[in-house]
């Protein structure tokens, strides 16, 4: 037997090395993220618009505006995204998609206003 | 495609008076329907509510009685065990917990008074959005009403030019039906951000919430079936004491004082 | 504070750089020219503005929280709650039944 572990430690042993994460933590960086994307999402949406974004230049740039996001998110996630979600792949990907039918509504919406008429 | 090939001018009153409205109606539109479920929706916690985290509960026992049990001694493991699926007993109040019987779960589909309540929630929908439908095809059909910065097929253009008979039009000018589409899926996101995570705005919201109801169990789920299967994981469960020999263990691993007490004794 | 008087600046901006569009757009029409691009200037101003907005969005929100819990603080009526011991199958029904 290994040396005599913590008090605390003695509960869980050594074999079962189970990463245990907080779940209202998770759920309330996961609820940020998909505020901050959303929030974002009208203001590329309105950028692109004004800029006059036609067909995939207009979606590409949405994927561009999202990835300056998730930098953006990586700093405010004080550059170490393993204490604050449990994939790495979280501040790029989660809710990518959930923005996008508001990016779609200011993108036509700001290029009608300022391009159609 | 070249986007600026036919410039299409098109009256600023459109854009004042179709457009904006239309985005700021579906805006409102969720808000106040929001608000009208939140006025509906009764919170108190019914008996049926309370027997559901009663069973969830207890399962939620047995299962850490299984998954930690080797942490008990022998004998409070066995009555925690029988607690659970004592078999014999002929009243029911001492039965194990897992042998009593639970009523059978109602078939939603067979109670009148449910799917009454389901269509009722389900029209509370459907209705507005109708409206809403019925007045935007009534007042804006005819006319262009902008411009969708995407290509699209000419497919859409029966459904989103509807009223314009022009063949030669490209596909992405549309008619404030298509406004509409681009407004109803589009508002969600912004409501998300004025009225929070999981508001009652939208549609499948709601749906998501009637499906899954957080934490308590399903209650289309027959309970008995649960509780027979967490019984027989129960039962083939081999209890194997983890701290049989902790005093043995603990002295081995014990500094030179301690292997000299030992000593010590075995010399009296 | 800071972050909102950026967010209201940067929309600030980008309306201002909508606005300037639309009057060069005007500008072209009367001038009966090519309308295709736009001056550098706006396209600058407008993508400076998203940045500014999209940084006051996100610095304006919460601050993540720790997912692993150790620097968390806990409420002190929540110290001793242990939901995998909570326990409704005790003599307490049966002494509390109603005869």
């Amino acid at each position: 037997m290994a040396a005599p572990a913590a008090p605390g430690n003695a509960g869980n042993g050594a074999a079962e090395e189970v990463e245990r994460f907080d779940a209202t933590s998770m759920r309330f960086n996961t609820a940020v993220i998909g505020r901050i994307r959303t929030g974002a999402a009208v203001i590329s949406g309105s950028t692109a618009g004004i800029l006059g974004l036609t067909g995939l230049y207009g979606f590409g740039f949405y994927f561009v505006a999202s990835l300056l996001l998730s930098l953006l998110l990586f700093v405010k996630a004080k550059r170490n995204v393993a204490a604050h979600f449990s994939s790495p792949s979280a501040i790029t990907t989660d809710g990518l998609f959930d923005g996008l039918s508001t990016y779609v509504l200011l993108w036509t919406f700001m290029y009608g206003m300022v391009h159609v008429y | 495609m070249a986007p600026a090939a036919i410039p299409l001018l098109l009256d600023t009153s459109i854009r004042d008076w179709v457009l904006i409205p239309i985005v700021i109606v579906m805006f409102l539109l969720g808000i106040v329907r929001h608000h009208i479920t939140e006025l509906l929706k009764s919170d108190r916690i019914d008996d049926k509510a309370a027997k559901a985290a009663l069973d969830g509960q207890g399962l939620l026992r047995a299962r850490v009685l299984r998954a930690n049990g080797r942490f008990l001694s022998p004998l409070a493991f066995q009555m925690r065990k029988n607690f659970f699926t004592q078999a014999d007993g002929g009243d029911d109040s001492k039965k194990g917990w897992l042998m009593q019987e639970r009523p059978k779960p109602a078939n939603p589909m067979g109670d009148p008074s449910q799917m009454m309540g389901m269509l009722k929630n389900n029209m509370s929908f459907v209705i507005p959005q109708m409206l809403i439908m019925g007045w935007i095809n009534y007042f804006f059909s005819g006319f262009i009403a902008t411009r969708v910065p995407f290509p699209l097929t000419v497919r859409f253009k029966m459904m989103l030019q509807r009223g314009i008979e022009l063949p030669t039009l490209d596909a992405s000018w549309v008619s404030s039906l298509s406004w509409y589409f681009l407004a109803v899926f589009g508002v969600r996101g912004l409501h998300t951000l004025v009225l929070g995570e999981g508001n009652a705005a939208d549609q499948s919201m709601n749906m998501q919430q009637m499906a899954g109801m957080g934490m308590t169990p399903n209650p289309t789920v027959d309970m008995n079936q649960v509780f027979k299967a967490e019984r027989e994981n129960l039962d083939l469960c081999v209890h194997e004491y983890a701290l049989a020999n902790i005093e043995r263990a603990l002295l081995d691993t014990a500094s030179v004082s301690a292997t000299s007490t030992t000593s010590k004794l075995k010399q009296h | 504070m800071l972050t909102r008087v950026a967010f209201v600046l940067g929309a600030l901006l980008l309306f201002n750089a909508a606005y300037s569009t639309v009057q060069y757009r005007n500008f072209l029409k009367m001038a009966e020219k090519d309308q295709s691009g736009l001056p550098i200037d706006i396209v600058l101003q407008t993508l400076a503005a998203m940045v500014l907005a999209t940084w006051a969005i996100v610095e304006y929100t919460a601050p993540f929280k720790n997912i692993h819990g150790s620097n968390e603080r806990v409420r002190y009526d929540a110290v001793d709650n242990r939901p995998i011991f909570y326990s409704f199958q005790h003599r307490g029904a049966l002494l509390f039944k109603k005869q």
